[in-house]
């Protein structure tokens, strides 16, 4: 199982259960739905159409990925 | 429910049409036209729908769902085949546009002129825009209600926001839109190459297939393919390729795993002219998919076998099954592949979790669960004698193996080398395992994995076109001390050459059982 690290588009972001819909780059019409975001990210910061970068811990696993980075 | 009939079709009187939001379907089989019975799906809008009457009624249909998203769909209206007569299937998603996206989906079309083809529209209102018309086919042995594609594809330079209606006849599959008319061949016809062979290798490995054939060409017989007799001859031709041998009652020959053409080379100089052709096995295939956007997966969504299902299906290729693990037929992972990626990446990283191998015969994938009590399927050395051989003795990467999931932990050891070699661990991270049954045995699989991948040597012998990768066979050499002594078919290399070297031979890699 390898890490890798991948930038997308925020698409929507739910404060409550702290998770993110983002549209990973290369992926024009599928969004990846329910991906958790780092704690350390203020909500407010986490806006519709910010660069994003998600970090796979398991290249092949959607359950197993994070927000860590938000800009733009 | 006039006032509702936005499209309307007529097939064998029964009547399917769209009352904007949902399909409705009279079966044939009333004499009398009841009530419509509506499918239970709720769904936003549809922009379309179509119609083939097969065992079943099958539709293709685009609009928006009740989660707001585009979608293709493909939907079975019972007619008494599959399903009972009046009785829908299940939704099965062939493309999705997300809301937001700006991509959405009409002009749906499906044709059965050989296999069966659908064909829609996909269109990009965002920078920079377009309408493009997108065609695919089942792969062989798929039915309908399985929803197995190949990838969507443009067909040619066209654009058309209504997509392409497609229909067959005269041996020609056609297609239309409101301005044009094309057509194209059903019935190509194969290229019989065998009397100009003067080469072949071919290598099989696993996730590997390579073929390549030289055929003389002082003639000029092969200086133009794709045109006029080598019309068949284009990149990514289908190469069927059967070996055997000249026999008192005839000739007998054994079809090979399809091949699929890479490319080929002209060679002039010397006083001779030849063309060398290369192609790759069903692995080619998965290797050029390339995944066009997220596909997701989420846990207990579709079991591994229906993922490998899925992505086998959009390269083209078909999956039979000759045994199964428990585990792949059941288990539900989390899996995801992403855009760019390769389809055989995917396949790759999906098997990476279970004991399960694939192998290709003809045009389609296979799968078998190796197992220490296989049959064996020949025997060498004894009436087919063996040409050579070569015996290795190593270890394994791993003799402990430890499996971590989400909050569990288990290991398995190698009891009979952990004497002798140094504790070899390896760990393996899965969140997807959850339970101390499944890290268990997923070490225990990971390390069986291991000990088969030790290289155990090779033979070499008068080729048996028959025998396939993962085949166990037995092996008997009075000089080695080998009496059946059974090994697993890891890969194999046949060549043939003809000229002042002639030759006919194959290797088997050999493996652990």
């Amino acid at each position: 199982m390898t890490a890798e690290v991948r930038r997308g588009t925020l698409r929507a972001f739910d404060g409550g259960t702290y998770r993110a819909t983002v549209q990973l780059d290369g992926s024009l019409a599928v969004w990846i739905e329910s991906v958790p975001v780092a704690r350390n990210l203020p909500s407010a910061e986490l806006v519709a159409g910010r660069s994003v970068a998600v970090l796979f811990w398991d290249a092949s696993n959607p359950g197993d990925a994070v927000v860590v980075a938000v800009w733009a | 429910m006039g006032r509702y009939r936005r499209q309307a079709l007529r097939y064998r009187n029964a009547r399917l049409y769209d009352d904007g939001r949902r399909a409705l379907g009279r079966p044939a089989r009333q004499q009398r036209l009841g009530q419509p019975r509506a499918w239970s799906y709720s769904t936003s809008s549809l922009s379309g729908v179509a119609l083939h009457a097969g065992f079943d009624y099958y539709l293709l249909v685009t609009g928006v769902g009740s989660d707001g998203h585009a979608h293709v769909w493909t939907v079975v209206y019972g007619d008494g085949g599959d399903f009972g007569v009046g009785a829908w299937s299940g939704l099965v998603e062939t493309a999705r546009g997300y809301s937001g996206s700006q991509v959405t989906f009409g002009g749906p079309s499906l044709a059965l002129p050989d296999t069966l083809r659908l064909g829609f529209s996909e269109r990009y209102a965002g920078s920079v825009a377009y309408d493009r018309p997108l065609v695919s086919f089942a792969p062989a042995f798929a039915d309908f209600w399985q929803g197995l594609w190949r990838e969507p594809a443009p067909p040619f330079d066209v654009s058309s926001a209504h997509g392409l209606a497609l229909s067959s006849g005269g041996g020609w599959l056609w297609a239309t839109n409101a301005a044009h008319l094309w057509r194209t061949s059903l019935s190509i016809p194969p290229l019989d190459v065998s009397a100009d062979l003067t080469a072949l290798n071919i290598e099989v490995a696993p996730e590997r297939g390579r073929l390549t054939l030289t055929l003389r060409n002082d003639h000029g017989r092969y200086t133009s393919p794709g045109s006029g007799d080598l019309a068949v001859w284009t990149p990514g031709a289908q190469v069927e390729v059967g070996l055997g041998y000249r026999i008192s009652a005839g000739v007998e020959t054994v079809l090979l795993p399809h091949f699929w053409l890479d490319g080929w080379e002209h060679l002039y100089g010397n006083g001779a002219a030849s063309v060398v052709i290369s192609a790759s096995d069903g692995w080619g295939l998965l290797e050029t998919w390339r995944a066009r956007r997220s596909c997701v997966w989420a846990a207990g969504a579709s079991t591994a076998s229906q993922v490998l299902t899925f992505l086998l299906a959009r390269a083209g290729l078909s999956l039979s099954t000759l045994s199964a693990s428990a585990a792949f037929v059941n288990e539900s992972p989390a899996f995801v592949v992403h855009a760019g990626q390769s389809g055989a990446e995917a396949v790759r990283d999906l098997l990476a979790r279970f004991a399960d191998l694939l192998f290709f015969r003809q045009e389609g994938a296979t799968m078998k669960e190796p197992t220490a009590g296989e049959a064996t399927t020949y025997t060498y050395g004894v009436a087919h004698s063996l040409r050579g051989i070569r015996l290795l003795t190593g270890l394994p990467e791993a003799t402990r193996l430890q499996a971590f999931g989400a909050g569990v932990m288990a290991e398995a050891l190698d009891w009979g080398l952990a004497t002798s070699a140094d504790d070899r661990l390896r760990q393996v991270l899965d969140r997807n395992l959850t339970t101390s049954g499944q890290v268990q045995a997923r070490a225990t699989l990971e390390l069986e994995r291991r000990r088969r991948a030790v290289a155990e040597g090779s033979i070499l012998i008068a080729p048996q076109p028959a025998q396939e990768l993962y085949d166990v066979i037995a092996l008997t050499h009075a000089g080695l001390a080998l009496s059946n002594a059974r090994k697993r078919v890891r890969g194999w290399r046949l060549t043939y050459q003809t000229g002042k070297r002639p030759a006919y031979d194959q290797t088997f890699v050999l493996g652990a059982v």
